[in-house]
């Protein structure tokens, strides 16, 4: 490790850094544009200039592209390198629009503050600006061209981190042009990086377009809630709404990007169908009253019916301590009808996946990055997990080999190996690339998913894992996913919630933060059941189709409205901080004077209006009201230290909201057998037809962004998808209409044909009113729709 | 000097000053029949005023909200459709503003402007919170010729690369300099 004197002071840092990072490392930060730790450096903005003094190299150099060696004595505030810095940064402003009162970028730029810093604050050069047209790049991310220094953080980014190739430069020198050979969306998942990544304010989020300063913005640490990554990201709300989201560095889980279902997912909180009222038999009350009438219900059906009459269902997509309190309730109800997700088949599945992680074997999302052998079954990285995707690419830049085993014509931003199998064969398929590749393999990591593959592939990517000495890595499906299923443990499954309710033995459901009516694959049959009911307790914050059923309804707080825990994919636990108090929203509120719909309202309000609390405060009134004794859930620290009573959550009490997670082992004391079949959803029916499958898409059928504008943009229309020599066979071609038939449920949409897709199978997105989930694993039957 | 003596001497003095006082001009103006001069730099109530072409000068940077001292500005920034920022609602406490004069000072677009007016007394503290309609004048106030969008480059007033300042667009489809 050669060791280095930069001003004076000695530092020693792993070979191949460069000079600039060891300044860093030292605190001592020199402005620079084109190097970013992801990206590496390029000298490209010539910006990072030191006076070397001593050493290999002598004179003053651009300190990113010159790797720290032994004897180095550095000069960071030699007069000679701060005059190439100020001369520098004098030149890249010449072409500058000094537009900065119009720009996004304002207060959060680069360029304004390294301008400063570099030592130039008056414009000498009377001479022209050179200008360009800007590009229209979709409704995610503007570009504003003429603000460009030509640092190449955009285009390394986008070609070579995120493997996009629609994107890119053209010309010479100073004008170089960043952008897509014609108008139109970026197609990269990734792209709302570029905002990021840009020094200033050349791409911009588009989805706070003109509407904040970054100084007026309140932000906290947080966890992304889009899928079970658990990417960590800084939400930024102003006046009540959730506007800007950018990525917060982890290095152990996304390094320092997110993907843009992550970034621009957040409208869902600032919808303005969200429901923020308490609500009992359909009339707006205050929170005592809802306590009230929920405790009144719950009593009144425990003394007639006895506790087995109150059900519970947490949700995977809801904080830890939300999820823990609502088990305490039933714990203290004595009710044994506690589940944590609304789908029973993916529920066990997942269950099943994390009691088979173990220290050994698991591997964080970063990890992937560092793996020379990926082998991916069952699962769509770019779908179901984008920054898995992300994270593959950058091994395969490093020489990774990937092979993905799975039905779905997989699309990934680099070359790999697509082996079509049907969920069946995945474990076989499997064991035969394992059998050719493992040996030449220093640390392979098998990468399994738990929406498509059923539990014998689930197994059997632990198994081989375990045999092997492989890492192993599940996808599941929501951000706390992992939590739910070790809180459920061996316990019953929504399935076997429905038939109480449909025997009349369930009369009150409590349902925190879920949707079975919009989410359980049989829709009618959840309907039905729950129209038995006595009553309808549901806490949410989204205008869900149970909400809108609900007997009483209480508003619940977002991630980024209260602190939690989420548990990821990979069993490590973060702490996510509350960023805004929620409320409506300032700006919805209106009326003040002319123009009424614009001016916020004049009078004054000691409260926020329309404030929701988090669940579990409600949650514990309820327990309260009942007369429970439960001084323990009155905090967010008494409720993490009873969770942290159970020994899996101990890890816990050392977590706070920056730190890189704390690991859970969920163990196998209470696995669900893998006999057990799930009482709905199970095997797939033997017969004709092809096999269909519900499945995951980047945008549109996550359960919350799927309630956020700017996502469902670039939802897809519904489609199914199958082989193109099976399409042939049915005598349909791409493009076409037509339905998708099993039994009495039907869907109709267009055909999507590829060659890639395995044959005998047929796929579709969970698109919100596209009811693909009715026909998961069924035999269905395609024909041209008749007009 | 003995107790009685100084005893008169104040009397006299005291009853001479009121004698001479009586015949002096008074220095009490009968406001508001009657005006003083204002200085030339004098500087009260806070307008929003246009550019030449009558468009609103105000951009909502947020630079007046973020100096202010006293937190008596707010606003909300948007687009208007085409384009150019605006302020969707622009409001000034002034029951709370203290008239230094740093949001002026602050404004990039110089927009926001100082004036002389300095009589807007209300009975009532809401009144004295002002929406954009009674801030936004009609006219340009100080610096009647300038627009700041003939300066920043993005193509607003002008389309790109029409400014007096700046070159045409580069054309990215052609490799000639």
């Amino acid at each position: 490790m050669p060791k280095l004197i930069i001003d004076g002071l000695e530092v020693e840092v792993p070979e191949g850094t460069n000079v600039l990072e060891a300044a860093k490392k030292l605190g001592i930060v020199i402005p620079h544009f084109c190097y970013h730790s992801a990206m590496g450096a390029v000298g490209a903005c010539r910006l990072c200039a030191m006076k070397f003094v001593e050493g290999p190299v002598k004179g003053v150099q651009v300190s990113c592209m010159i790797k720290a060696q032994d004897g180095m004595v550095v000069e960071t505030a030699d007069p000679d390198a701060m005059r190439a810095r100020r001369m520098v940064i004098e030149w890249l402003m010449t072409n500058h629009p000094h537009d900065c009162p119009v720009c996004d970028e304002g207060g959060m730029c680069l360029l304004q503050d390294y301008t400063i810093a570099g030592g130039h604050g008056r414009r000498r050069y009377k001479g022209k600006k050179r200008t360009y047209l800007s590009q229209y790049l979709g409704e995610f991310i503007e570009q504003e061209m003429n603000r460009c220094i030509q640092c190449y953080r955009c285009h390394r980014f986008y070609r070579d981190y995120a493997g996009g190739d629609d994107f890119g430069t053209k010309k010479i020198a100073n004008r170089t042009f960043f952008g897509r050979f014609k108008d139109g969306w970026l197609e990269s998942e990734f792209a709302g990086n570029l905002a990021d990544v840009c020094p200033t304010g050349v791409f911009t989020d588009k989805t706070c377009h003109f509407r904040a300063r970054p100084w007026e913005l309140e932000t906290a640490p947080s966890v992304c809630p889009h899928c079970s990554l658990g990417c960590n990201l800084t939400p930024g709300a102003k006046l009540r709404e959730l506007m800007l989201i950018k990525a917060r560095e982890n290095p152990k889980v996304n390094g320092w990007f997110i993907c843009d279902r992550g970034r621009f997912g957040g409208g869902f909180a600032s919808r303005g169908d969200r429901p923020r009222k308490f609500i009992v038999n359909r009339q707006e009350t205050n929170r005592d009253e809802a306590v009230g009438a929920a405790v009144k219900l719950i009593s009144a059906a425990i003394a007639r019916y006895g506790p087995g009459s109150v059900a519970l269902t947490g949700s995977p997509r809801t904080s830890l301590e939300n999820n823990h309190v609502l088990k305490k309730l039933a714990d203290m109800l004595k009710a044994e009808n506690i589940c944590f997700s609304t789908e029973p088949f993916r529920d066990m599945k997942e269950r099943r996946a994390v009691s088979l992680l173990n220290a050994g074997s698991r591997r964080s999302l970063r990890d992937v990055e560092f793996s020379d052998l990926i082998i991916s079954a069952g699962a769509d990285p770019v779908n179901e997990a984008p920054m898995l995707a992300l994270m593959m690419r950058q091994a395969a830049r490093k020489g990774a080999r990937v092979f993905v085993i799975d039905p779905r014509p997989v699309r990934l931003p680099f070359a790999f190996t697509h082996i079509p199998a049907l969920p069946d064969e995945l474990a076989e398929k499997l064991a035969g690339v394992l059998n050719e590749t493992r040996n030449d393999s220093k640390n392979p990591v098998i990468i399994c998913g738990t929406d498509i593959p059923g539990i014998d592939a689930i197994d059997a990517c632990a198994a081989a894992a375990g045999r092997l000495n492989c890492g192993l890595f599940y996808t599941l499906s929501s951000a706390n996913s992992f939590g739910a299923a070790v809180l459920a443990g061996s316990g019953p499954d929504f399935g076997a919630m429905l038939s109480g309710m449909e025997g009349g033995n369930i009369r009150v459901l409590i349902a925190l933060e879920s949707d079975p009516l919009g989410r359980y694959p049989d829709k009618e049959r959840a309907a039905r059941a729950l129209k038995k009911l006595d009553s309808l307790i549901v806490m949410d914050y989204l205008p869900t189709d149970t909400a809108k059923a609900a007997d009483v309804f209480f508003p619940a707080a977002a991630y980024a409205e209260m602190d939690g825990i989420f548990i990821n994919n990979e069993g490590r636990a973060q702490g996510f901080s509350r960023a805004y108090i929620p409320g409506i929203p300032v700006n919805s509120m209106g009326p003040g004077r002319t123009p009424p719909e614009l001016h916020p309202p004049r009078e004054f309000f000691s409260e926020v209006p329309g404030r929701s609390f988090p669940a579990w405060e409600y949650l514990g009134d309820i327990a309260r009201g009942l007369g429970m004794e439960c001084n323990n859930l009155e905090s967010l620290e008494t409720i993490r230290a009873t969770l942290s009573e159970d020994r899996r959550f101990a890890p816990l009490a050392a977590l706070h909201p920056e730190s890189e997670g704390a690991l859970i082992t969920a163990g196998q004391a209470d696995r669900p057998k893998a006999q057990t079949p799930p009482s709905a959803g199970g095997k797939p029916d033997t017969g004709e037809g092809l096999l269909f499958y519900a499945v995951e898409l980047t945008f549109g059928t996550e359960e919350i962004s799927a309630y956020s504008g700017k996502t469902r943009l670039r939802a897809p229309e519904p489609y199914v998808l199958i082989n193109s020599a099976d399409a042939a066979g049915l005598g349909l071609k791409d493009g076409e209409r037509v339905k998708v038939s099993s039994g009495k449920s039907a869907l109709s949409c267009v055909l999507k044909t590829s060659a890639s897709c395995a044959k005998g199978a047929a796929f579709a997105p969970r698109l919100t009113g596209f009811d693909a989930a009715a026909l998961s694993g069924k035999r269905v039957n395609i024909t041209k729709e008749s007009v | 000097m003995s107790r009685s003596t100084g005893i008169l001497k104040g009397l006299f003095e005291a009853f001479a000053t009121t004698l001479r006082e009586m015949f002096r001009k008074p220095v009490t103006i009968q406001y508001p029949e009657e005006k003083k001069p204002l200085s030339a730099r004098a500087r009260w109530r806070i307008v929003l005023t246009r550019d030449p072409d009558g468009g609103e000068r105000c951009v909502a940077c947020y630079l007046c909200s973020a100096v202010c001292p006293v937190s008596c500005i707010s606003m909300q920034s948007a687009d208007r459709g085409d384009g150019r920022r605006y302020p969707e609602w622009f409001r000034i406490n002034f029951g709370r503003c203290i008239l230094c004069g740093m949001c002026e000072e602050a404004c990039p677009t110089l927009a926001i402007q100082l004036t002389p007016d300095y009589e807007f007394c209300k009975y009532k503290a809401l009144d004295m919170v002002y929406e954009k309609e009674d801030l936004l004048i009609d006219g340009t106030g100080k610096d009647p010729e300038y627009n700041f969008y003939k300066h920043a480059g993005i193509g607003i007033v002008n389309p790109k690369g029409k400014n007096p300042d700046e070159y045409g667009p580069v054309d990215i489809r052609s490799n000639m300099p």
